[in-house]
């Protein structure tokens, strides 16, 4: 790699960021770091080509969800579904912050890894349809039929927290 | 859905700061040398369905790889390599505790001490590492040829009639002028060195004998892949062409090129930038319009994770290693025919198998 002090200060400007999307998609610290790990290794491996032709943050962001959906392909058959539901915190317990992080943890690991894809970039990455489907390599209509059955999975996993759970209106930009 | 991003803005505030950056360059840099090392050894998933796969039975063109076994047993226990003549070699492979075993056509597994860099094509030659340093050792005689330090030499490309030997060594820093050895067997001694462009952004594809060095270089433009021929004894420039890889297809990298015995097939293995999946593309470098000629292998359905894997270039095909599991150790050997896109299995392993190196491998 020619540039890899320039590979070294563009993570760094985004660990934070890549972590926290990679935490949101895997579930869990172990698997977040895996995926941050495999898709630096993709990113290092062509950055020379990809700080050159520019939009770096749009690859980096296409490599760790393709990351992301691959490695849950590979290992889709080695998760076991749960024979029970986890019991459910409390009514009490219901308004406090951390309850309601678990929740929503709970309810992502529960759907599929395009799912899960499509309700980060929607709403934590905060993108419009249009660049989802482009960054998933799906057309805009499947981008908004996942994006609606995620949402009711969501809401029939938590419950909880379905008035913070509805269908997104999209704003022209 | 203010509350909703919220929540996800307050789950991601529990992500630790994964700070995986020198791993990831390590990585990349050790994928970087491995591409070197085996311009072909390329993992290959492929959409399904589009290569048949055979049930195992020695296939009809087998001819080409007749030197192959049809079973390959992990040895529990292996003979010291002798240092007087042997034979020819068959194949090397890598255990699982990462001890290397030379296999050579006696049948006997010999202990190949700290590895196996490359095979000839004929099985007589063998570039294995002692003491750190990479040698080349005859096995039809007692020639021993140092070729460099382990950390820095390459086994670039054997030429088809035997004779020649193209060997990078020295710089590795990026972008920096390297020059190629080129040896001739017989006498062990270096007839040439040619400089053959810059680290990292040039490859050997190949060694056609004395009349060519092919040269594969990879630069700005992410379409285009750069072929140069090179006098691989004076350096002198016979000529140009470019390949364009990407016509009709999704976007592909240039990850490694090798020109096949037949003297004018290029097959290369490309990366996608937003799949996985490689493709393996040939080119006929003896027609006017290089036209990519796309080769899928089909991904193993049978585990759970699997791939398959390139290793070498035979006559109208490459030799594939099928991998499986958590650690991906080999299941079988087995050969992709262009010609109908099949792939048949010649050899199947039984044992713990983590890495094989075949005749031709670099």
């Amino acid at each position: 790699m020619r540039d890899e002090a320039g590979f070294r200060d563009f993570v760094t400007a985004r660990l934070a960021k890549l972590s926290g999307v990679a935490y949101l998609l895997a579930g869990d610290h172990h698997a977040a770091q895996d995926l941050v790990q495999a898709t630096l290794v993709k990113i290092a491996r062509h950055w020379d080509r990809v700080s050159r032709v520019g939009e770096p943050e749009a690859y980096v962001r296409k490599a760790l969800y393709h990351e992301f959906i691959s490695s849950r392909r590979l290992s889709r058959r080695r998760e076991l579904p749960t024979a029970q539901q986890p019991d459910r915190p409390s009514a009490r317990d219901e308004a406090d912050d951390a309850v309601r992080r678990l929740l929503m943890r709970q309810a992502l690991a529960k759907l599929t890894a395009k799912q899960r894809a499509v309700i980060v970039l929607r709403f934590y990455d905060d993108l419009p349809e249009a660049e989802i489907a482009e960054t998933l390599g799906c057309s805009l209509g499947t981008v908004k039929s996942q994006t609606h059955h995620a949402l009711r999975r969501l809401r029939e996993l938590a419950p909880e927290l379905a008035d913070l759970i509805q269908e997104p209106q999209e704003v022209p930009r | 859905m203010t509350g909703m991003r919220d929540l996800l803005v307050d789950v991601a505030a529990e992500a630790r700061p994964y700070d995986v950056t020198d791993q990831a360059l390590r990585t990349a840099r050790r994928q970087r040398r491995i591409a070197w090392l085996a311009p072909v050894a390329a993992v290959v998933l492929a959409t399904a369905g589009v290569a048949a796969v055979l049930p195992h039975s020695r296939p009809a063109n087998s001819t080409v790889v007749s030197w192959l076994p049809e079973k390959l047993d992990v040895a529990e226990s292996t003979s010291a390599l002798p240092d007087s003549r042997l034979g020819l070699a068959v194949l090397a492979y890598t255990r699982a505790d990462g001890s290397t075993v030379l296999v050579a056509d006696d049948g006997g597994h010999y202990d190949a001490g700290e590895g196996v860099r490359a095979i000839s094509p004929d099985g007589r030659w063998v570039a294995l590492v002692r003491d750190g340093r990479v040698v080349l050792r005859d096995l039809g005689g007692d020639r021993v040829v140092d070729l460099g330090s382990d950390d820095d030499t390459n086994v670039a490309a054997w030429s088809s009639d035997g004779r020649w030997l193209a060997v990078r060594s020295g710089v590795t820093n990026h972008g920096a002028p390297q020059s190629v050895m080129v040896i001739e067997l017989a006498t062990g001694r270096q007839a040439a060195k040619v400089a053959a462009g810059d680290y990292g952004t040039t490859v050997v594809c190949g060694l056609r004998d004395s009349a060519f060095l092919l040269l594969c270089s990879d630069f700005d433009n992410i379409d285009e892949v750069s072929l140069s021929r090179v006098n691989p004894l004076t350096g002198d420039d016979l000529g140009r062409q470019t390949v364009d890889l990407n016509k009709g297809v999704t976007k592909s990298f240039f990850v490694g090129g090798e020109l096949m015995p037949d003297g004018h097939t290029l097959a290369f293995r490309t990366e996608g930038l937003e799949h996985a999946a490689g493709d393996l593309l040939t080119f006929d470098l003896s027609r006017p319009n290089l036209r990519p000629r796309h080769h899928n292998l089909p991904v193993p359905t049978r585990d759970e994770r699997a791939l398959r894997q390139v290793q070498s270039s035979v006559d109208g095909g490459v030799i594939v290693t099928r991998r499986y599991g958590q650690d991906l150790r080999i299941a079988a050997v087995e050969l992709l025919d262009f010609a109908g896109d099949r792939v048949e299995t010649i050899t199947t392993v039984r044992g713990d198998i983590r890495d094989i190196v075949v005749r031709g491998q670099v």
